[in-house]
């Protein structure tokens, strides 16, 4: 369980990096805190000849909130992002990032290179679809900005061209009567999720939910989203029976892959009950309750 | 008068049954220990083992002539190399092999100046393999055409066993109501945290040092000869500090033979350390099991009898593990008042991974039947299930159908003291009537019991420990026992009664068992005897000490020895605790008298327990206890998840030694326990492990642990150290069957195939509500 060798390379800065991965062309990988690609080198699933470390670029890592915008550098890991003053005030973002694997691994960990990586397991990409975010990135030809729901093309495949990196994750600030909730259900703190759910809803007048996002997980090939399930509850009071329904519609859309976690039978009822229990929290929050939200590990 | 603190007087206290922390505690919670993993010896070699990666072959050519050549490399082995080495419990095995019968088997093996180049040299051995259609359960390794995985061990038939007892066709007649269930029981691996290891050195002389990991070194040496041609007096055994064993070190496995023969070839010392995935992929695992069982009672309640047929996956090897069904007929006989009992079990060769021995031994296999066909029968008898248990609960002085003697029998207090302190009557009924009513969580108690030996098995024809103990003139005492510590605690125990009988501060004692030149005789770390042997052997020798210690301060002092006392460094007065001497000024006068004197004594300790014979009759224990687990769980009936609430567990420990080290072994067994009725479970296809590593083999970590209530019940044993029992198997062998009785009680389905993972619980929860409801049901 070795890497195929290769060549270390450490960036001292954002250009200083894009020229690298630029010269050295298809045979070399940026590494963002390597949770994800060092497992795939030493599963041989990927045999880089070059390695260009990104983890020592200054201000990449900066997590901020100027007015309703929150920004996140692409360097931030889970930790400080789950320790952070906006996991204090979107406690969305504390339930994803404090429950990614373990403590190791989100001490190490970055967001951008989850999203980076394009697996759909990966918790990240999930929140920010519910959050609606965008992706700075920056690369030979210059800066871009990209909506986090078209990033990937497919599983481990971005539309980021090569040299091309993610700077930084932006995203508006939920008004205040909005609540979200992110949950995963996971065999053991290591491990991937079996499946996850995120949700973020507003509500006005009581109940009536005057907008709301849905993600899914490791639910498909990619993040899963269903315009059909968000429209069934937005602009109607929520009630046991439109959760439901809209559950159904999102876990419909899915297409879970039945892999040693579990069948697609099963996964889809998890989601299913994932995708309740986050419309249940993100309601509870919205009429400002404290909840501490969790992975599930079973 | 101000009286000096040097003349208060020292009260008598005791040791027995504190908390008192492991002495190798403090340097493994700091990362201080260096395990045999961290170990490098000068000129050491990295040893690396090819493994088939295919489940049953024949080898049509090897060539290693590329990996020889490669700069670094010292030598590359092959099955000729081991020829006629055969060695293994039915002499089926060798090191390295000419043909292959199991996904891991060992190929060929490398010894490089660098685990890289070692590596690259495996990757530059040709192997041509011609498959074979394998067998992959023990019911197809039975059938006519099957394959045949030995030459010499016809229709794969590996051991069998049998024991039967009274009238089996008239018990059934005379039984009003019978249960009759097969219970299927998966393969589990026992995940040390330290990886397998061996480091393999031979002098000049032709003699081997092996640093090992084994929890047997003296039968170990035995073991291993054959498989190095050598005579087991030649072969020292070191035992450096080991990341967990529980069993799996408890056989020699082909890994540690190839360390020695590749340090034999090079003349170099050799390393060879398995990676996580090699770990998985070739650590022995836990026997699995067909149980096909039938227990019979009448409408009052009373038991009549118990028939068990056990079919056993061997794997592709007879390890210890296959000699499990000893323990299993003496828990099929002996688990409560069973007047007639038939059992009869098979092994049958595969081409799986081969199972060795794993906390529990056969007995977690059983207990998961026995404990829940206990759960049915009451059902059906419309009894509280604790009625039931207590009715049919032996008490001391019975004898089991097998000869096993219950001298001292706690079951009924066990079964007592679990309940009440659970509620569990009240809860049982409270959810079964719960059962039907809607709602997502159910709620659910269960119970089981066990019996097992706590006072050595002897299965050898010896089950002792020799003891040397030395006092030196600072009044230090050495310890040099047989008794291993794999990370079981008996140095505590031993460091503990030394203290108490010598009274002296517990950093007093050291304790030697790393060395089997230095070490006396030992059977090793099995049977849940170490505490209950060696304990006694300890005790032995240090009274032999403090008599000798007593004697000499009697004869300086002219007070009589049965009027002294030796506490807190001292010899003092028995009756008022007065200081006569200081203990090491004694010492140094006993030894620098005319006729000098040392304080050096041996002991033997054997107990006087039966061996176990052919006909399976005899009293094999010098002691048996009971413990009784309940489970409290909630199951969320939409995904199948098993929140574990709360474990209540009451176990015959004896009498309690070391409260924190028992503690530990009683949790650290329910943790195992829990593992294997909830989520661990090896995934094979076709003899192929699909989950070699910790993301996809699940292992429960601390936050997954429930409350827990322990309860030790002493029962005074009389052979045993200050009262002590064995203890620390029980605890990992009625869990399973607690949890699965648990479920039953939420939900009214049984499992009869561990683990209950989610999957598996809302599977049969879907399933019951298409029955009931149509298939539109919701999920």
């Amino acid at each position: 369980m070795y890497p195929a060798p290769f060549h270390y390379h450490r960036a001292d800065s954002l250009q200083g990096a894009i020229s690298l991965l630029s010269e050295l062309g298809d045979s070399a990988r940026a590494l963002a805190g390597g949770q994800t690609l060092i497992v795939w080198m030493k599963l041989r699933f990927d045999e880089p000849q070059h390695l260009v470390d990104l983890g020592r670029i200054p201000d990449l890592s900066r997590i901020s909130q100027e007015g309703d915008e929150v920004r996140i550098g692409a360097l931030a890991t889970h930790a400080e992002i789950a320790g952070s003053a906006v996991a204090d005030l979107l406690p969305i973002v504390r339930d994803c990032g404090s429950g990614i694997a373990d403590a190791q691994v989100r001490s190490r960990g970055t967001i951008g290179g989850a999203l980076g990586s394009a697996d759909p397991s990966c918790d990240w990409p999930t929140l920010l679809h519910t959050l609606d975010a965008e992706l700075t990135c920056t690369g030979p030809e210059g800066t871009r900005t990209i909506p986090v729901s078209e990033l990937v093309e497919d599983i481990y495949t971005t539309i980021l061209k090569p040299a091309e990196l993610i700077t930084e994750i932006r995203f508006r600030r939920p008004p205040a009567n909005s609540g979200g909730s992110y949950t995963a259900f996971k065999r053991c703190a290591p491990a991937y999720p079996t499946a996850s759910a995120g949700v973020q809803l507003t509500l006005e007048d009581g109940d009536v939910c005057s907008d709301i996002r849905i993600a899914l997980g490791s639910a498909g090939l990619k993040t899963v989203t269903s315009e059909e399930a968000e429209n069934i509850l937005r602009g109607h009071a929520l009630t046991e029976a439109s959760i439901d329904k809209a559950a159904e519609a999102i876990v419909a859309a899915a297409e879970p892959v039945p892999d040693q976690r579990g069948s697609e039978d099963f996964k889809r009822a998890v989601l299913r009950t994932l995708v309740k229990r986050a419309v249940d929290i993100a309601v509870r929050r919205c009429h400002g309750e404290t909840i501490r939200g969790h992975h599930e590990y079973v | 008068m101000n009286r000096k603190s040097s003349d208060t007087p020292i009260e008598k206290t005791t040791l027995i049954g504190k908390r008192v922390r492991k002495p190798d505690a403090p340097d493994k919670a700091t990362g201080k220990t260096r395990y045999i993993n961290d170990m490098v010896l000068p000129q050491m070699l990295i040893g690396k083992i090819l493994h088939a990666g295919r489940p049953h072959a024949e080898i049509v050519s090897i060539d290693v002539s590329a990996a020889e050549k490669l700069p670094g490399v010292h030598c590359v082995l092959t099955g000729k190399d081991a020829e006629g080495l055969r060695f293994g419990f039915v002499r089926d095995n060798v090191a390295l092999k000419n043909r292959v019968r199991c996904e891991h088997d060992e190929i060929a093996a490398v010894a490089a100046e660098t685990e890289e180049i070692a590596d690259r040299a495996m990757a530059l051995i040709t192997v041509e393999y011609r498959d074979l259609p394998g067998v992959f359960t023990p019911e197809d390794g039975r059938e006519k055409d099957a394959p045949q995985i030995h030459d010499d061990f016809p229709d794969n038939k590996s051991l069998h066993f049998e024991f039967r007892h009274g009238d089996l066709a008239a018990a059934e007649a005379a039984s009003e109501i019978i249960v009759d269930n097969v219970f299927r029981v998966h393969h589990v691996t026992h995940c040390c945290m330290g990886t397998s290891c061996a480091i393999a050195d031979f002098d000049s002389n032709g003699k081997l040092t092996i640093w090992s990991q084994t929890q047997y070194p003296y039968n170990y040496k035995m073991d291993l000869a054959p498989a190095l041609g050598m005579h087991p007096g030649d072969i020292r055994v070191m035992q450096p500090p080991v990341g967990g064993a529980f069993g799996s070190k408890l056989d020699v496995y082909p890994y540690e033979p190839i360390a020695a023969l590749l340090a034999k070839k090079t003349g170099r010392p050799v390393k060879v350390m398995f990676s996580r995935e090699e770990e998985f992929r070739s650590s022995p695992t836990r026997q699995p099991a067909v149980i096909h069982m039938r227990t019979g009672c009448t409408r009052n309640g009373t038991l009549t009898f118990r028939s068990a047929d056990v079919l056993l996956d061997n794997g592709a090897y007879t390890s210890w593990g296959p000699t499990i069904p000893v323990v299993m007929m003496r828990t099929t006989t002996g688990h409560y008042r069973v007047p007639v009992v038939h059992f009869n079990a098979q092994a049958i060769y595969t081409n799986n991974p081969y199972a060795g021995s794993f906390r529990g031994y056969g007995n977690v296999q059983t207990t998961y039947a026995t404990a829940q066909q206990m759960d049915m029968l009451a059902e059906q008898l419309d009894m509280d299930p604790i009625d039931f248990h207590l009715k049919n609960a032996q008490q001391s002085g019975e004898t089991t159908p097998q000869q096993a003697f219950l001298r001292e029998c706690a079951l009924d207090e066990c079964l007592r003291t679990a309940a009440q302190a659970s509620d569990y009557s009240a809860k049982h009924r409270r959810y079964t009537l719960a059962r039907e009513q809607q709602g997502r969580y159910k709620k659910g108690i269960g119970l089981a019991s066990s019996i097992h030996n706590a006072g050595g098995a002897k299965i050898h024809k010896s089950d002792g420990c020799g003891t040397i103990l030395k006092v030196d003139d600072y009044a230090r005492v050495t310890v040099i026992t047989g008794a291993s510590e794999i990370g079981q605690g008996i140095d505590a125990v031993i460091n503990l009664i030394v203290a108490e009988e010598l009274g002296i501060p517990l950093e007093h004692v050291t304790i030697v068992n790393d060395d089997s030149d230095i070490a006396p005789w030992d059977v090793g770390v099995h049977a849940s005897r170490t505490t209950f042997i060696a304990g006694n052997g300890a005790r032995r020798a240090a009274v032999k000490a403090r008599q000798q210690i007593l004697n000499a301060a009697a004869r300086m002092t002219e007070i009589a020895a049965q009027d002294l006392d030796l506490r807190g460094g001292f010899v003092v007065r028995e009756d008022c605790g007065t200081k006569v001497i200081k203990l090491e000024k004694l010492l140094r006068r006993m030894h620098f008298q005319p006729e000098p004197e040392l304080v050096m004594v041996t002991d033997y300790y054997e107990p006087n327990s039966e061996p176990e014979g052919a006909d399976h009759r005899s009293d094999h224990s010098a002691a048996y206890s009971h413990a009784v687990h309940v489970a409290e769980i909630t199951v969320d009936t939409h995904t199948g998840e098993i929140r574990v609430d709360r474990i209540t567990s009451a176990q015959d420990v004896g009498r309690v030694i070391n409260r924190m080290g028992l503690e530990g072994q009683i949790e650290g067994g329910i943790a195992i326990g829990l593992g294997y009725a909830l989520s661990e479970e090896m995934q094979l296809e076709k003899g192929m492990l699909k989950n070699p590593c910790f993301r996809d083999y699940k292992v429960l970590t601390a936050p997954e642990m429930p409350e827990l209530d322990l309860h030790f019940i002493e029962s005074n044993c009389a052979e045993g150290p200050y009262g002590a029992k064995g203890a620390s198997e029980l605890p990992t062998i009625v869990i399973a069957p607690a949890i699965a009785n648990a479920v039953y009680n939420a939900t009214g389905i049984r499992f009869f195939n561990p683990p209950l993972t989610p999957e598996k619980v809302a599977r049969a929860i879907w399933d019951r509500q298409q029955t009931e409801t149509g298939p539109s049901a919701d999920r």
